[in-house]
C-alpha cells in the first residue's frame, strides 16, 4: 500500500510537468492524463512515422543498386515510380494493381473462412464439460507453430502426386492426382488452405475471451425471464462479442494482407501470378532486383488503396466510439 | 478477498514479463561496452563467456588498434565442424599477428545475405569482411574496395587462386573487388546402381546420349526416373539453361551487356529442351512440375532419379547420409547440345559456370583496419588453411598448390570437378543480373504451370522469353 | 443452467472434425520429426526406420537451446512492452475526447497496411543514423528487436485493448472517482484487474508476433540474439548451397519450438478464462 502512494506522486508531478497549460486548470482526476499516451506517440513517431516518411521519400527516387551507396543524393524522378508501379510493375510484370488484387481476395476469402470456425470453436468449448481443458489445449496447436513452419509443411502436403493431399483425394476419386496446389490457378486456394489452418485460432481466441467476459448474472437473469438458449444467444451473447467480433475481422483482414513468409516459403520466388500477393512483389522488387523506389511506390499506392475501405469499416461498426466521456 | 487474489494473478503475470523485460535490459549496457572492442561475440559463446571476452577486448584497447569482423555465411551443413574451425583459425591468425583481434558472425541464407549487402551499402556501416555469392550486384553498389596490384600481392598474388574463378572476381582485371576462398563447380551426378541395372557402361557426354540414357533408366511404373527438373526453383532453371544456351552458341545478355538476348534462338532451344524432358521424351516425372532445387535432391537421394546434371560438391555430405551413399558418383556435364554430333558454330564448350564464395571488403574500411583485412585474407587463402577449410566443411580449396601432394584432395570426384572448373566460364557480369533471374525463373514457372494444366501450346515458350526480355531491356536503359 | 441435447450432440461433432482437420497436419509433422533427413518428402507416409536421433543432434546441428531462450527473451518483453503502453494510450483513447484523437485511431490501423517488407530498410536507415548519433551499438542487440516489434504489436495491442475498454462499463471507474481515488488508485483497482483478460489476450499476440518473424529479426540480430525464427530457417538454407534439407531435424526442432508457447499458453489461459465470470461488472 504504501508503494502505490508513491506512485501516486509520482504520476502527478509527471502529469503537471509534461500537461499542458490548459490541463492545469482542470485539477480533478477527470483530467486526462496525457503521460499515459506519451510512450506509445513516441515509439509511433520513431519507429513507424519516420521510417515511412523516409519509405514515401523513397518513392520519389530512383534508389537502386547503382544509388543505394549515396541513397541522400540518389536523382529525383517524381511520380515516376508511380507510374511504373501501376503499369509495369516487378521484373514479373506484375503491376502493384494484380498483386493487390491477389493480396486483397486472400485475405477477404481466408477471414471470411477462419471467422466462422473460430466462433464456433469458441462457442463450444465456452461452457464447461468434461475434458475441456484438453479441447483448448488442442485448439490452440496450429498458432503454436511459426508460420514457415507452417508454409514447410503445407508445401510437403500439397506435393504433386506424392503429397498426401493429393494422395488421398484421389483415394476418395474427389481430384485427380495430378492437381499441381504448387504452381498456376491452384496456387492461389493452397495459400489460403495452408493460412486459415494456421489462423483461424486467433478468431477463436479473441472471441472466447469476450464471450468470458459476459457476466453469468446476465444469462441467470435472461433464464428467469424464459428466455430459451436461441434467444439468449441473440440477446446476450451476440451484442457482447460485436465489437471485439468486428474488431478481430478487421485485425485479421490486415494481418493477412500483410502475409509475406507463408508464399514466399511455399511457392519461393518467382511465384505463380496468383499467389503473387503484394509483399511478396515488393520484396522481389526491392530487395531482390534492388527497385527499392519501385517498391516503396507499390508500398504506398496499396496504403492508399486499403486506407478507405478500412476507416470506413470502423466507422460502419462504430468501433473506438464507444464509452468515450 | 476477490480483488487481492486477482491483483496477486496479476502481478505474477506481469512478473514474468518484466523479469524477462529486465534480463533484456541488464544485457544492454553489456553490448554497448562491446562496441568498441569486439562488436560481434563469437557464436555459441555463453552470456558470461561474452562478458569476460568484452572485457579482456576493452582493455587490450589501447595495446590492439585494430579490431576486423568476419561476416561468413553459415555451413549449414556442418556449423559445428564450421565454428569450430573458424575459431581456431582465428587463435592461430591473432597469435600471428598480435596487433589484430579478429571476431566472426554468421548470415544463414541467401535472402538474409542480399539484405546485409543492402543495409551494409545504405548505412556504411557492417563487417569489415563480408563472404558473398554473387560478386555482379556486389560491384554495382560501389560499396567494395577494388583491388589494387598491391593488394593482389598482400594477399599471395593472382597465380595463387584458380584463373577461372577469377573471372568472377569483378567486370575485368583490374576492376576486382571479390577474393575467392572456395571453388564450387556443377557437374552431373549420377546413380552407379541404376545405371549397372539399366546396363549403361558409361556417363553420356553428349545431351542425345543423355536423353537415350535416361530413356532407359526411366521405369514409370516403379516411380523411377532417368532425370528430373525444378523449374520452381528461383535459381536452378538459370543455371541449367545459360550452361545449354552457351553450348548452343547463345547467351542471355550480349556481350557488353546492353542488350536483353533471353528471347534469342538458343535460348529458346535450350528452355524446350529442359521442358520436353517431362513433355516430349517422359524422361522426367510430371511432378517435377511444381518442384524446387531441394525436392528434386531428396528424389536422388530416394533412387527415383538416376541422373542430376548441375549439381555442385556441396551435394555431397547429404549424399552420404543418404540411401544413395554407395551408389553416388560425379561426372562432367555433357556439352554437345541434343541432335548434334558437335558443338554448333559459337558454341562453348560449358560445363560449368563460375561458381563458388567470394570474400569482399566494403569501402567504409579503410587504413590499418584495411590492411589488417588483407592479412586475415592472405592468411585464409593460404595453402595450410585451405586444406584445413577442406577437411572441416568440405569446401573446395580455390588455392592451386592445396592439391599439390595432398592424398586427401586427390579423389577421383575431386580430380573431375576441379577438370570441370578449368571448363568454367562467367556469367554476364551485369549489376542487373538480380532481374535476369527472376524475370527467367518466371517465364519457367509459367512454362511449367501450362504444361501441367494442359494449356501448353507450340509458341508459348518464345512469347514468354519474349515478355522476359522486355522486362529486362526496361532496366538494362 | 442446463445445456441442450441437441448442442451437447452438435459440440460433439465439431469438435470432432476440427480436431481431426488439426491433428493430421499434426501428426503428419510428427511422423516427418521422426523420419531420416533425405526419406522426408518422398510420398511414402512412414520411414524405413525411426530416426529419434534426429531429437538429438538439432540441439548440436545449429545452437537451438540457445535461440529459443532469445526468442523467448524477445518475444516476452515485446509482448509485455506492446501491453503496458498501449494500455495507457487506449485507456486515454477510449475515456477521453481529445484533439486529434480520430487521426490517431486511424492511423494506427492503417499504419497496419504498410508491408513490413517496406519498413524494413527504412528502419534499418534509422536505427543505424541513432547508432552513429550517439555512438551506441544497436543492431544486435535485444532491445533493438524488441523495439522493432513494436512496430507491429503495438498498434495492434492499441486497437486490442481500446475495444476491450468498450465492453466495460465506465460507471464503475465514475463511482470510485466519486469516492475520491486518485488516478493511479483507480487504474490499478478497477480498471486492471477488469481488463486482465484483454491485456493477456494482447500480450499473447504480440508475443507471437515477435515470435514468428523472420525477416527483421534475420537483419537485426548477430549470433548471439537470433532468434528461432532465422535459427529454423538455416536448417532450409542447406538448400540453397545445392545439399539436402534435414528435414526430419527440422520438423523436430519446429515441434520442439512450439513447447516454450505451449507452456505461456497453458499458464495464461486461467487468466483469459478465468476473468469475469466472478459478476465483478455489472451492467
Amino acid at each position: 500500500m504504501r508503494g502505490e502512494g508513491v506512485q501516486v506522486d509520482f504520476a502527478e508531478t509527471t502529469a503537471t510537468s509534461t500537461g499542458a497549460k490548459a490541463s492545469r486548470k482542470r485539477r480533478s482526476a477527470n483530467r486526462m492524463p496525457m503521460w499515459m499516451l506519451f510512450p506509445t506517440l513516441f515509439l509511433l513517431l520513431l519507429i513507424i512515422v519516420v521510417p515511412f516518411l523516409i519509405a514515401v521519400y523513397t518513392s520519389l527516387i530512383d534508389l537502386n543498386q547503382y544509388t543505394l551507396i549515396h541513397w541522400v543524393r540518389a536523382p529525383f524522378v517524381g511520380l515516376g515510380n508511380f507510374i511504373d508501379a501501376l503499369k509495369q510493375g516487378s521484373a514479373l510484370g506484375a503491376s502493384a494493381l494484380r498483386s493487390v488484387w491477389v493480396s486483397v481476395s486472400f485475405s477477404l476469402v481466408t477471414t471470411a473462412i477462419i471467422t466462422p470456425v473460430g466462433v464456433m470453436a469458441a462457442l463450444m468449448v465456452n461452457k464447461p464439460f468434461r475434458g475441456r481443458k484438453w479441447i483448448r489445449a488442442l485448439f490452440l496447436l496450429p498458432y503454436v507453430l511459426p508460420v514457415f513452419v507452417i508454409a514447410l509443411v503445407w508445401r510437403l502436403l500439397f506435393l504433386n502426386g506424392t503429397g498426401l493431399i493429393d494422395q488421398v483425394l484421389s483415394w476418395l476419386h474427389i481430384a485427380n492426382k495430378s492437381t499441381y496446389w504448387l504452381i498456376g490457378p491452384h496456387t492461389f486456394w493452397a495459400m489460403v488452405i495452408a493460412d486459415a489452418w494456421g489462423s483461424w485460432p486467433f478468431i477463436y481466441l479473441m472471441v472466447l475471451a469476450a464471450l468470458q467476459s459476459i457476466s453469468t448474472d446476465q444469462y441467470e437473469s435472461a433464464y428467469m425471464d424464459g428466455a430459451g438458449p436461441v434467444r439468449s444467444f441473440f440477446s446476450i451473447t451476440v451484442p457482447n462479442i460485436r465489437s471485439i467480433l468486428g474488431l478481430a475481422v478487421l485485425l485479421s483482414t490486415l494481418n493477412h494482407f500483410n502475409n509475406f513468409t507463408l508464399p514466399f516459403i511455399m511457392f519461393g520466388t518467382p511465384p505463380s501470378p496468383q499467389a503473387d500477393v503484394l509483399p511478396l512483389n515488393v520484396y522481389i522488387t526491392s530487395f531482390q532486383t534492388f527497385n527499392f523506389g519501385l517498391g516503396a511506390a507499390m508500398s504506398i499506392i496499396t496504403l492508399i488503396i486499403m486506407m478507405i475501405p478500412a476507416i470506413f469499416y470502423i466507422r460502419m461498426l462504430k468501433i473506438g466510439e464507444g464509452a468515450t466521456r | 478477498m476477490r480483488k487481492h487474489a486477482k491483483r496477486a494473478l496479476l502481478g505474477a503475470a506481469m512478473g514474468l514479463g518484466s523479469s524477462f523485460a529486465l534480463v533484456a535490459c541488464t544485457t544492454m549496457p553489456q553490448g554497448v561496452n562491446t562496441s568498441n572492442g569486439s562488436a560481434e561475440v563469437k557464436p555459441g559463446g555463453t552470456s558470461t563467456a561474452s562478458a569476460t571476452h568484452a572485457n579482456t577486448a576493452h582493455e587490450n584497447a589501447s595495446i590492439s588498434p585494430v579490431t576486423i569482423s568476419l561476416s561468413l555465411g553459415l555451413i549449414t551443413s556442418n556449423p559445428q565442424g564450421q565454428k569450430k574451425m573458424v575459431n581456431d583459425m582465428i587463435a592461430k591468425f591473432e597469435k600471428q599477428n598480435p596487433g589484430i583481434k579478429v571476431t566472426w558472425s554468421t548470415w544463414d541464407s541467401a535472402s538474409q545475405e542480399d539484405t546485409d549487402i543492402e543495409t551494409m551499402t545504405a548505412t556504411g556501416q557492417g563487417p569489415t569482411i563480408m563472404d558473398v555469392g554473387p560478386i555482379p550486384t556486389a560491384y554495382a553498389t560501389h560499396g567494395f574496395h577494388v583491388l589494387s596490384a598491391a593488394d593482389w600481392k598482400a594477399i599471395g598474388g593472382k597465380s595463387r587462386y584458380f584463373a577461372k574463378q577469377l573471372t568472377m572476381s569483378g567486370p575485368s582485371a583490374s576492376q576486382e573487388i571479390g577474393i575467392p576462398w572456395e571453388i564450387n563447380p556443377f557437374a552431373l551426378v549420377y546413380n552407379k546402381k541404376m545405371f549397372q541395372e539399366a546396363g549403361i557402361k558409361s556417363p553420356p557426354t553428349t545431351w542425345t546420349q543423355f536423353v537415350k540414357d535416361a530413356q532407359k533408366l526411366t521405369k514409370p511404373s516403379k516411380d523411377q526416373w532417368g532425370t528430373g527438373i525444378d523449374p520452381a526453383d528461383s535459381i536452378d532453371p538459370w543455371h541449367i539453361n545459360w550452361v545449354m544456351a552457351k553450348q548452343l552458341g547463345g547467351d542471355f545478355l550480349n556481350s557488353n551487356y546492353t542488350k536483353a538476348t533471353l528471347n534469342s534462338k538458343p535460348v529458346q532451344t535450350a528452355l524446350s529442351f529442359w521442358f520436353d524432358w517431362v513433355n516430349k521424351f517422359k524422361i522426367a516425372s510430371p511432378n517435377d512440375l511444381d518442384y524446387k532445387s531441394t525436392d528434386l535432391v531428396s528424389a536422388f537421394q530416394n533412387q527415383k532419379i538416376a541422373m542430376l546434371p548441375m549439381q555442385s560438391y556441396a551435394f555431397v555430405p547429404s549424399l552420404n547420409a543418404s540411401a544413395v551413399k554407395n551408389d553416388w558418383a560425379y561426372a562432367p556435364m555433357p556439352t554437345i547440345p541434343y541432335g548434334m554430333s558437335k558443338l554448333p558454330k559459337g558454341g562453348t564448350p560449358v560445363q560449368t559456370f563460375t561458381s563458388g564464395d567470394f570474400l569482399v571488403i566494403p569501402t567504409y574500411v579503410q587504413g590499418a583496419q584495411y590492411q589488417a583485412a588483407l592479412k586475415w585474407i592472405n592468411f585464409f587463402t593460404s595453402v595450410p588453411q585451405q586444406r584445413e577449410i577442406f577437411n572441416s566443411i568440405g569446401y573446395l580449396p580455390v588455392n592451386v598448390d592445396a592439391y599439390k601432394n595432398y592424398k586427401p584432395l586427390e579423389t577421383p570426384t575431386i580430380s573431375m570437378l576441379e577438370q570441370a572448373e578449368n571448363h568454367a566460364y562467367p556469367y554476364p557480369f551485369s549489376g542487373n543480373w538480380g532481374n535476369v533471374e527472376v524475370a527467367f525463373g518466371g517465364a519457367a514457372n509459367q512454362i511449367a504451370d501450362e504444361i501441367a494444366t494442359k494449356t501448353y501450346k507450340n509458341g508459348d515458350i518464345a512469347s514468354a522469353l519474349n515478355a522476359a526480355n522486355e522486362q529486362i531491356q526496361n532496366t538494362l536503359q | 443452467m442446463t445445456q441442450s441435447k441437441t448442442w451437447v450432440r452438435i459440440r460433439f461433432a465439431g469438435i470432432v472434425i476440427l480436431g481431426l482437420i488439426i491433428i493430421i497436419p499434426f501428426l503428419y509433422m510428427v511422423i516427418m520429426s521422426l523420419t531420416p533427413d533425405s526419406e522426408v518428402g518422398d510420398g511414402t507416409l512412414f520411414p524405413s526406420h525411426w530416426a529419434w536421433g534426429n531429437y538429438v543432434t538439432m540441439w548440436s546441428n545449429i545452437g537451438l537451446g540457445q535461440y529459443l531462450m532469445n526468442s523467448v527473451i524477445i518475444s516476452a518483453a515485446t509482448g509485455f512492452l506492446a501491453t503496458v503502453i498501449a494500455f495507457g494510450a487506449a485507456y486515454v483513447i477510449s475515456r477521453f475526447k481529445f484533439r486529434g484523437r480520430k487521426v490517431l485511431l486511424y492511423s494506427l490501423i492503417t499504419m497496419q497496411t504498410v508491408p513490413q517488407v517496406m519498413m524494413l530498410l527504412p528502419l534499418f536507415i534509422v536505427i543505424v543514423f541513432i547508432q552513429q548519433a550517439f555512438g551506441i551499438r544497436l543492431v544486435g542487440q535485444y532491445y533493438t528487436i524488441v523495439t522493432t516489434y513494436l512496430t507491429f504489436a503495438l498498434p495492434f495491442a492499441c486497437w486490442l485493448l481500446i475495444s476491450y475498454f468498450e465492453n466495460i462499463p465506465i460507471d464503475l471507474e465514475e463511482a470510485a472517482q466519486v469516492d475520491g481515488a486518485t488516478r493511479l488508485q483507480l487504474l490499478f483497482r478497477v480498471v486492471l484487474p477488469l481488463m486482465l483478460p484483454g491485456m493477456v489476450v494482447a500480450f499473447v499476440f504480440s508475443f507471437l508476433l515477435s515470435w514468428g518473424d523472420v525477416l527483421f529479426a534475420s537483419v537485426l540480430t548477430s549470433n548471439t540474439t537470433r532468434t528461432i525464427g532465422v535459427g529454423l530457417q538455416a536448417f532450409l538454407s542447406a538448400g540453397d548451397a545445392g545439399g539436402g534439407v534435414y528435414w526430419g531435424q527440422l520438423m523436430a526442432a519446429s515441434l520442439t519450438s512450439g513447447i516454450p508457447i505451449v507452456v505461456i499458453f497453458l499458464l495464461l489461459q486461467r487468466y483469459i478464462l478465468g476473468g469475469l465470470t466472478s459478476g465483478a461488472v455489472k451492467s
